[in-house]
């Protein structure tokens, strides 16, 4: 690179975070700059819009493309977002795109060998083997397997394929095992999915309750608007309640380590401190609540395991006063390991009319065996003191993927689901499909067929004999993943993977599939907040890489469903599909706004109703559904004359609890520098060489009595299997006494081999935070 | 060989001698400063350099949260993992 260009783009970095801090991290032109797009002016530079690839955030960021290839990235400022801040993975975007051993070329499995295809042979294979599958063992033999990385378009045109072609439900996605404890506990509690709030929440909060959410490594450009606003305003608390210290319990004010599965009993703990100390907010309550109970004793969703179902009740709030009565603070300290003094702390901050309190989780509070009742409980401390829908007041839900929200929860892409928060289930949801998509009355099942869990011990035994998987890894995500690639093993399904990077999924493919990836194709990323951004085409794909979308409807016609899927160019695909898909948000509170409006935009919140976005839903003033005198109105609850649900919901222990022979808890999750399985951030060598390797965390007494140190080699041994990882003692986090932690982003230790595939017999999310282990040093 | 815009999160009052000791790391120059943030680019030989200099300016005392606004690898041959 020339001198005088080198200095050019040095000087463009400084201006641009000058930019950012003027615009992020100090009140605004501190630093004498405003946003500038002039300081992009870069005559041999293309920039244009788009959302990081990564997690839910949907951090907003401008991408620089030379001779047809991302070359540089910045923060967008105009997005508010992230107002210009990226994370370390955003920072490394152009790098995913540019592995050495990315998937350019169709590959077929013959005579056990894997060799290259022609794309017409692929998609010709594809589309027969599923015709004759479906048609020799019925559509329910065949499935698609998608991800919170579908793009809208993505699940729009699986879901459309399966449902009204195919004539299966048998489509789900990965988001089933982040996030699905979140949409049912809306759903139970507020008859609709999806936050209230939104991040303008992290200007106006005084008390930011991380519900077992390391929110400053997971989510890091919007914990740092909180740092922020702390910052600015002296009074404002962090609190962090959690089974490890992290770098977000540094930065907080009150840490609440519990035992794992405790936290149904800290929060019943606190909404009984709130009744009892006569701070229930008793307008709010009267107008705006109904209290239900369900069935108890629901089991853990094992294979041959057993729970209680039945109907739920309608209670009085005498008689949710009376099941609180247990929940006295030494119960909670008993059963938590949380001193009594740390919970009625807390208790007091909700419970004090003057101070506004968010609750924040992801994937700590979701992945439980109980996953659905801990959303509930969040939600009734919110509606016992109407600290909901309000600026810098609600409980929020953060998501892992970049459009976990917008394409598997909006767009429907689980076997219950349809488009626009409809389901399978209900005769008008169905007519209603079918009417739009112009398939005969009867085309779509009424009944649910397969979970993800189901789906793949379908595989495993043989009932499914071809599935289709895109944009994710089940073979490192799966719990108890040996049992799953053995009998997919013995009953040989036909298995097509569409992916970017060769992973431990697509070893096992028949077919694979080359996939075009964020910018190299035209799409829509839904995010954490409701909003919706949209991105165009900025750079072509390697080889034969095509869209999922593309792919499927490719095979679609093959198959002989062309007629759903009118568009012929990509670019056709990309509008038609999301204007359709948008037909079913309109009218239902989920109204998505104009594919040219999002164009335009960077990004905005549904309901957009009238060219207005929606930042606080249910409440007079702000979300438009609510008519003028109601105050607030959970409109998903019609048959509650729209009120909101608190839940009685009992503290019950875990599937598989610590004992005499495997002593740990074994806690799986994330690390800052990788994303999920790593097949993308592990292809980045800056990120590859920050964090190369799995590693086990233990808490420094624990290590001291096994004898080990950091880097020494430890055996983790469960009832499923063993692995062996080094330790790491006194690191970035340090779990409590009897707990140990590995990352999930490895695929050369794939801690899946030791977890429990219980999950939540309500929302079938499976607990990958809790399983017993016991450990060895090699 | 990239080059980055960084934004530095220090303690109000320290911006100086936290700017000192960030500017001594090889490739690394801090352009303005104001109430609680520096202003640096940094502009490394290799990924290798640039990996290390961010994790040695994170450990610089005073340094509170670097974020990246601004990364050029224009001239690194293929970016990714070989």
């Amino acid at each position: 690179m020339k001198e005088s260009r080198r200095q050019f783009i040095k000087t463009m970095a400084a201006a641009w975070a000058a930019a950012v801090a003027g615009q992020a991290l100090v009140e605004p032109n501190a630093l004498g700059r405003s946003i500038n797009e002039d300081l992009l002016a870069d005559p041999q530079v293309t920039w244009s819009k788009a959302p990081c690839r990564f997690c839910g955030t949907g951090c907003g960021v401008m991408v620089g493309v030379r001779d047809g290839k991302v070359v540089a990235v910045a923060g967008d400022l105009e997005n508010p977002v992230n107002r210009g801040l990226l994370c370390v993975k955003g920072y490394h975007l152009p790098g995913i795109l540019y592995g050495a051993d990315r998937l350019t070329r169709p590959l077929v499995r013959r005579n056990g060998k894997i060799v290259e295809t022609s794309l017409e042979e692929a998609l010709d294979l594809i589309a027969a083997k599923f015709k004759e599958t479906a048609e020799a063992h019925g559509p329910d033999s065949v499935a698609l397997y998608g991800s919170g990385q579908w793009t809208i378009q993505d699940g729009y045109a699986g879901t459309k394929w399966m449902k009204a072609g195919v004539k299966t439900n048998n489509i789900e996605a990965n988001a089933r095992l982040c996030m699905a404890s979140a949409v049912v506990g809306f759903v139970k509690s507020f008859g609709k999915d999806e936050p209230m709030g939104c991040y303008d929440d992290f200007e106006h909060g005084d008390v930011f309750v991380m519900w077992g959410n390391n929110m400053a490594e997971m989510h890091p450009v919007l914990f740092s608007r909180i740092c922020e606003r702390k910052r600015k305003a002296s009074w404002v608390r962090i609190v962090d309640i959690g089974t490890r210290r992290t770098r977000t319990t540094e930065a907080s004010d009150l840490y609440l380590e519990f035992k794992p599965q405790s936290d149904l009993a800290i929060a019943n703990a606190i909404a009984r401190e709130i009744v009892e100390r006569g701070r229930v907010n008793e307008d709010f309550v009267r107008k705006h609540v109904a209290f239900k109970k369900g069935p108890t004793d629901i089991g853990w969703g094992l294979e041959g395991g057993s729970g209680n179902s039945g109907p739920d009740q309608e209670i009085s709030f005498e008689e949710y006063r009376q099941f609180l009565e247990p929940y006295t603070m030494a119960y909670a300290e008993e059963v938590s390991g949380v001193p009594a003094a740390k919970i009625r702390e807390l208790a007091g901050w909700f419970a004090d009319p003057e101070k506004k309190v968010v609750s924040l989780w992801c994937m700590g509070m979701n992945q439980h065996t109980r996953g659905t009742w801990i959303n509930n409980l969040v939600y009734n401390i919110h509606l016992l003191t109407g600290k909901i829908s309000q600026p810098g007041n609600g409980p929020f839900s953060l998501t892992g993927q970049p459009s976990a929200c917008g394409t598997v929860r909006e767009v429907g892409t689980l076997t219950h689901a349809l488009p626009g928060g409809r389901v399978v289930m209900k005769p008008e949801h169905r007519a209603f499909c079918e009417e739009t998509w112009g398939v005969p009355r009867g085309t779509i099942p009424s009944r649910p067929s397969n979970h993800t869990i189901e789906m793949f011990r379908g595989l495993k035994d043989g009932q499914i004999k071809a599935v289709w998987i895109q944009v994710t890894n089940p073979m490192v995500t799966l719990p108890d993943r040996d049992k799953f690639l053995e009998g997919i093993g013995r009953h040989k399904p036909f298995i097509v993977v569409s992916d970017v990077y060769p992973t431990p999924t697509t070893e096992i493919a028949d077919v694979i599939l080359p996939t075009a990836m964020w910018v190299e194709r035209e799409a829509c990323f839904g995010n954490s907040e409701r909003r919706t951004q949209q991105w165009d085409k900025l750079v072509d794909p390697p080889g034969d890489s095509r869209p999922d979308s593309w792919q499927i409807i490719e095979v679609a016609r093959r198959m002989g469903y062309g007629a759903l899927f009118p568009w012929k160019t990509e670019a056709e695909q990309a509008r038609g599909l999301f204007e359709e898909h948008r037909k079913f948000t309109l009218g239902v509170g989920k109204d998505l706004a104009a594919y040219d409006d999002l164009k335009k935009a960077r990004g905005l919140r549904w309901p957009v109703v009238d060219g207005r976005e929606t930042r606080w839903r249910y409440a007079e003033g702000f979300d438009p559904y609510v008519k003028k005198g109601e105050g607030y109105s959970f409109y998903g609850n019609k048959a509650l004359e729209n009120r909101a649900v608190v839940w009685a919901r009992p503290y019950e222990p875990h599937a598989e609890e610590p004992d005499k022979d495997y002593p740990f808890w074994f806690c799986t999750g994330r690390v800052l520098e990788h994303w999920h399985t790593g097949s993308m951030t592990r292809r980045v060598r800056q990120l590859h060489q920050a964090m190369p390797a799995a590693f086990v965390e233990i808490h420094p007494e624990d290590a001291r009595e096994l004898g080990v140190v950091t880097g020494n080699m430890v055996r983790l041994v469960s009832r499923r299997g063993s692995l062996e990882l080094p330790a790491s003692v006194g690191g970035r986090s340090i779990p409590q006494k009897g707990l140990v932690f590995a990352p999930f982003f490895d695929e050369s230790k794939i801690i899946n081999v030791l977890t429990l595939d219980a999950h939540c017999p309500l929302s079938k999310q499976p607990d990958y935070k809790k399983c017993a282990v016991k450990l060895e040093k090699v | 060989m990239p080059i980055s815009g960084l934004v530095i999160a220090v303690p109000p009052g320290r911006e100086a001698d936290v700017a000192e000791m960030a500017a001594a790391l090889p490739g690394l120059e801090v352009t303005e400063t104001g109430n609680g943030v520096l202003i640096a680019t940094l502009d490394t030989p290799s990924v290798k350099e640039d990996k290390a200099a961010n994790q040695r300016l994170a450990e610089v005392p005073g340094v509170l949260a670097v974020s990246v606004a601004f990364t050029s690898v224009e001239d690194c041959a293929g970016n990714g993992r070989s």
